[in-house]
């Protein structure tokens, strides 16, 4: 009886009030003795004896989410996107599909999204909280030759044993491959393999093709995680709210000008590891920024997406981390303990760990 | 004792699970983070519209002089995740806020904590790591 009374006072903690889908027991999926989400458990099957790819997915892509390109050569990629590339870099991301309020395009398969996949015979559906969706259809239909150029795409899917394997084309050129910017043309073409590796976990790669921009295919590699217990939210960017983009005045260049110099000694001590914590310990999934000095100067890589300078701007402040700041936090000795990491939506803790 | 263990465990499973990565913008094209701000008002709108909400407090300087600022957060849905409402700041509360202001000098500016005068609570973006220690 105990129990049931702390059963109840914990629901409510763990349910917000208003948004009890946020956390609604997803039903029909296997769990263990203690009643957690099995994410181990064999790959489910459809009746027809195919793997169902069906459930809500986060995907998880910690090198490559803000640089598909970050194994290319610079000579592999068309001057004129490279320069493209420093401007929209230089710009802060402002004209980036997010902050324009645009669908993802192609870059929604490799960006740390949720989506949903609805799975039938003849057609798999992917549902995203931004109201697009995309639908890859498994009938048999040829990929279309000329369509008029979409946002989502035009996809046809099918299964290579335990892979499905969907392939795009039709694109329009608005969107971006990634955060850093990198652009597409029409002529882009992408193919998806998708491996369920088991109940929880799937194995993701993505190929885009687009000979006009960039020299060879580029390979994307990442992973995605089921998320049982909770439910995809409707998001609609353009609602408009408060937002003036008219605000939006930074420049990656205005940090820079205003570095101040830190002493070397001082720098040294923010130099280690450090790992991102939740408001519980660390997520399934903790980014990590390693902080260096180098020639007199602070660098930091974020989870092995290479090395950015930092620009100082006090003795615990430092800009040119992706248009985010660090701050790192000492105690009496002197010694850092941590960093904050700034963003619009609250600072993120990272704990130095050595 | 196991079973009340158990439940515990689900209860904090639960809590945790809510909680996918949101996108990220620049926080440097809008705020600046060398520009520290602090202001107790009361609040007078919450935007809770996308992409990112909204709320606004009036402000009253020592001469009596009331500025209406707009303070940013993250989305709604990563508000939601992290246990927010749109509730859970109204019209009328007293809130004092610390974020970081805008580049260009407008009444306006990023929150990093809300804390409701009437409870002492303090409110967290969304960010749900948003706790400064």
């Amino acid at each position: 009886m105990k129990t049931f009374g702390l059963v109840i006072i914990l629901s409510v903690l763990a349910t917000p009030v208003a948004a009890q889908w946020v956390s609604h027991p997803t039903p029909g999926i296997p769990r263990t003795r203690d009643g957690k989400p099995n994410l181990t458990a064999s790959v489910p099957k459809t009746p027809d004896g195919k793997v169902d790819l069906s459930g809500l997915w986060q995907r998880i892509s910690p090198k490559y989410r803000r640089n598909i390109a970050a194994d290319l050569k610079p000579e592999e990629i068309q001057p004129w996107a490279r320069t493209l590339v420093q401007e929209r870099q230089e710009d802060l991301g402002k004209g980036h599909m997010s902050v324009q309020c645009l669908p993802w395009g192609p870059s929604y398969t490799t960006s740390e999204r949720l989506f949903k996949i609805v799975q039938t015979p003849g057609l798999i559906l992917m549902l995203d909280e931004g109201l697009s969706y995309r639908q890859i259809f498994m009938d048999g239909r040829p990929l279309e030759t000329n369509p008029n150029p979409s946002w989502m795409g035009y996809s046809v899917g099918r299964w290579e044993g335990d892979t499905l394997v969907v392939q795009s084309f039709g694109f329009n050129a608005e969107t971006w491959l990634d955060s850093a910017g990198h652009p597409h043309t029409e002529a882009l073409r992408m193919t998806e393999r998708y491996r369920r590796r088991d109940f929880g976990h799937m194995d993701v790669e993505v190929t885009f093709e687009d000979p006009t921009v960039y020299a060879r295919p580029i390979k994307v590699p990442l992973s995605a995680e089921l998320q049982p217990d909770t439910e995809l939210i409707e998001a609609v960017c353009n609602e408009g709210g408060d937002r003036n983009l008219e605000h939006w005045v930074g420049k990656a260049s205005d940090e820079k000008a205003s570095s101040i110099k830190v002493a070397p000694e001082i720098l040294a001590r923010y130099a280690g590891s450090y790992v991102e914590q939740d408001l519980w310990g660390p997520g399934p999934h903790p980014r990590t920024i390693q902080v260096i000095v180098s020639d007199g100067a602070l660098f930091a890589e974020l989870s092995n997406r290479g090395k950015v300078q930092l620009s100082p701007q006090t003795n615990t402040t430092f800009a040119g981390f992706f248009g985010w700041s660090l701050t790192f936090v000492t105690n009496s000795q002197g010694t850092a303990t941590h960093l904050l990491e700034m963003h619009i939506s609250g600072n993120y803790r990272y704990t130095k760990t050595k | 004792m196991k079973s009340t263990l158990a439940v515990v465990v689900v209860a904090a499973g639960l809590l945790v699970a809510a909680k996918p990565i949101v996108a990220h913008h620049a926080f440097a094209a809008e705020f600046d983070a060398n520009k520290p701000v602090k202001l107790t008002g009361t609040v007078t709108k919450v935007d809770w519209r996308n992409p990112h909400t909204w709320f606004f407090i009036d402000v009253t300087d020592e001469t009596g002089k009331v500025a209406n600022w707009g303070w940013e957060l993250g989305s709604p849905n990563g508000l939601l995740r992290a246990g927010w409402t749109r509730n859970s700041m109204k019209v009328g509360d007293v809130v004092t806020v610390e974020g970081s202001a805008a580049r260009d000098g407008s009444t306006i500016a990023n929150a990093q904590t809300v804390t409701l005068k009437s409870t002492g609570q303090r409110l967290f973006a969304a960010s749900s790591r948003g706790q400064t220690p």
